[in-house]
């Protein structure tokens, strides 16, 4: 934290920025958002997040969010947060109190960082073209690790060149993430957020246990006020919910209507602030008899 | 939407003459329920409509509604359709004491058009009298905005709920509708609780309007459009969806089923720019009530109101598909009758009854009218 929030660093809801070469290391990234841009095709203007997320899956693992504006710095540490990232924050003033509610609700639900789960693999020839097709990629919930070369673990490699992906095909990445997408097919998804365009979902798990967190970008970081089925969210795996944690949300709010179909587990996530943390176990399908009591 | 998105937009925006019919989408329909032995849709009653007419239902200088008409064009037109005398013979044909009824209307044109306060109001009187519990009656939409801007409250009996899926209950995870339109990443269209969980009957309360992307939205784009969630999707370019996913959408049990009853409030209508009424000057006053139970049969007669309304106005028909007429800009649609902000599907009818909801063919439609 740099000294405009020295106060956060005295209640140890952060460390000080560190300076020289270890500074140096932080490389700079812009603060997140949304923006509301004019749609040609409508009379309506559509959402337009900005997200360093392809970046930190790139691989950034120290990021400088410089000149935070006002009303950014929450957002910035919940995606610092939500890929594990270290981060230097630079809040506006006015952000200090929001700010150290966010690092407070974070250090309460932190807890040691589980592999990333993706059946994607992309193979990055670090262009700045496949920097924006990762960026859709991630904005499309199309969960995705970058590979040094073809893994054949995971569902489906992305790699420019080979018969699938075409190396002209890149020259409009929304038309490429829309090929990711039909390539994968949406019920071979890890992640199907219903109800929302402005959340960036990132799940993470060892095979007994996962985690899902929520990115909200949403203008004011909230979905749909005070309602208690604001996203459904469909996960591939038959998982259980163990907590939920959304920032700034009543203590009773609470996952509902959760349903197994086949290999899947749903849910309804109610409105949050920003970030919330759904921690869940894997169902043993054997110990339950091959079914589980919310099988639907 | 990205700077690639909106190249890719640019690149799809419509020359004139050189649109394509698209494909029809593949639906994935979702839902336990199965449909009654008898579904609401088209019900007892396929291709019959019974249209009531009252020169006094409304005054057009002021927009008063005159009470004592509605309720003769009500029951004038309920025991037309039935061929019962009494008309709380005819309401006790589908409804009972032990309904719980949902009595859906039309609120997105208000304050300036909606289903009226006063017939909202009769046809409760109606569901009270053959024995329908006040609490067991709620007037609702799926949005929580416009349906409180007509104060239904105000006008019907104490105990009556005024609701929306974001009042009371949501959305229903088992029933929904899948297609992917657009490209876009949300899927899916939910249906609302109310109608799986605790409707056991619903009366389908629409307008005479205008439709910028259907064409004209009548019976079956209030039910449709009106009980489900995430709909504008499918009319968010050009080409719409809408020619399939409202008919669609209809036959989606239970809500086709439940679906018993539809009355077409016509005291006053929107002839262009709708489904909103922003600006007075396209509301007219067909001063009717359309009855029946075949959603298509009812609709079909709307478009030729609406039609024969904008042709009286010397404006471009709702069949027009030329792309002289488009316009992405808003305002143009909004001032100018002759521009369209879609191409509008009135199709969306006919297809509705290839769908098994009704009878399209005029020809096939007995149609009865009479003057209060």
């Amino acid at each position: 934290m740099t000294s405009a929030a020295s106060s956060l660093v005295q209640q140890g809801l952060a460390a000080p920025a560190p300076a020289g070469a270890e500074a140096a290391a932080f490389q700079e990234v812009p603060h997140a958002g949304l923006r509301s841009v004019p749609n040609v095709a409508r009379a309506t203007n559509v959402p337009w997040i900005d997200s360093n997320g392809w970046r930190f899956q790139r691989g950034i693992r120290k990021a400088n969010y410089t000149k935070l504006p006002a009303g950014s710095a929450a957002l910035a540490a919940a995606e610092a947060f939500t890929f594990n990232v270290d981060a230097i924050l630079n809040p506006d003033p006015a952000d200090i109190q929001e700010l150290g509610r966010m690092l407070q609700f974070l250090k309460a639900n932190g807890q040691a960082p589980l592999p990333v789960l993706a059946n994607i693999g992309v193979v990055d020839d670090r262009s700045s073209l496949m920097g924006e097709v990762l960026n859709l990629l991630t904005r499309r919930n199309l969960l995705y690790r970058v590979v040094a070369a073809p893994d054949p673990a995971l569902g489906l490699t992305v790699q420019l060149g080979t018969p699938d992906f075409p190396t002209e095909a890149a020259s409009n990445p929304n038309e490429f993430a829309a090929r990711v997408r039909a390539k994968l097919g949406d019920d071979n998804r890890l992640v199907r957020l219903y109800g929302t365009s402005t959340v960036i979902a990132r799940l993470t798990g060892n095979g007994r246990r996962a985690r899902l967190i929520l990115l909200s970008f949403d203008r004011n970081r909230r979905q749909q006020t005070e309602d208690p089925a604001a996203i459904r969210v469909r996960l591939l795996g038959r998982y259980r919910p163990a907590k939920f944690a959304p920032y700034r949300s009543g203590s009773d709010a609470t996952l509902t209507d959760v349903r197994h179909s086949g290999n899947t587990t749903e849910f309804w996530v109610p409105s949050f602030n920003t970030v919330a943390i759904i921690d869940l176990d894997a169902i043993d399908d054997a110990a339950l008899g091959g079914s589980s009591p919310h099988d639907h | 939407m990205d700077r690639r998105e909106f190249l890719s937009a640019m690149a799809a925006m419509p020359v004139a003459g050189a649109l394509q019919p698209r494909p029809i989408p593949s639906y994935r329909v979702v839902t336990p329920h199965k449909p009654a032995a008898l579904p609401g849709m088209p019900g007892p009653y396929p291709g019959r409509v019974v249209t009531v007419h009252s020169p006094r239902c409304i005054d057009e200088t002021t927009e008063k509604v005159d009470v004592p008409s509605v309720r003769a064009m009500i029951a004038g037109g309920m025991t037309t359709l039935t061929g019962d005398k009494d008309p709380r013979d005819s309401w006790a044909r589908f409804f009972n004491a032990g309904d719980f009824v949902g009595i859906k209307v039309n609120a997105s044109g208000a304050p300036g058009a909606m289903s009226t306060p006063e017939v909202v109001a009769e046809i409760a009187n109606n569901l009270i009298a053959v024995g329908v519990k006040p609490a067991n009656i709620v007037i609702h939409e799926r949005g929580s905005g416009q349906i409180l801007l007509p104060r239904y409250d105000r006008f019907v009996p104490a105990g009556i709920r005024v609701e929306s899926a974001n009042s009371w209950l949501g959305l229903d995870p088992d029933v929904y509708v899948e297609a992917n339109f657009f490209g876009e990443e949300d899927t899916r269209s939910y249906l609302i609780r109310m109608v799986t969980e605790s409707f056991t009957k619903i009366v389908n309360v629409p307008n005479m309007k205008d439709h910028g992307a259907s064409g004209v939205t009548g019976c079956l784009k209030n039910i449709a459009y009106g009980e489900f969630n995430n709909v504008a999707r499918s009319h968010y370019h050009a080409q719409t969806e809408t020619l399939t996913f409202i008919g669609t959408l209809a036959t989606v049990e239970p809500l086709r089923s439940r679906t018993v009853l539809n009355i077409m409030d016509g005291l006053r209508g929107v002839w262009h720019a709708g489904p909103f009424s922003r600006e007075r000057k396209f509301r007219f006053y067909p001063k009717q009530m359309k009855f029946g139970t075949d959603p298509v049969a009812i609709d079909r007669f709307l478009i030729d109101i609406i039609d024969d309304k904008r042709k009286k106005e010397g404006v471009i028909s709702v069949w027009n598909r030329d792309m002289k007429y488009f316009s992405t800009n808003p305002e143009d649609w909004d001032r100018d009758p002759n521009m369209n902000r879609s191409i509008r599907e009135p199709g969306h009818i006919e297809y509705a009854s290839t769908l098994g909801l009704g009878v399209y063919d005029t020809n096939k439609i007995r149609h009865t009218e009479l003057t209060i």
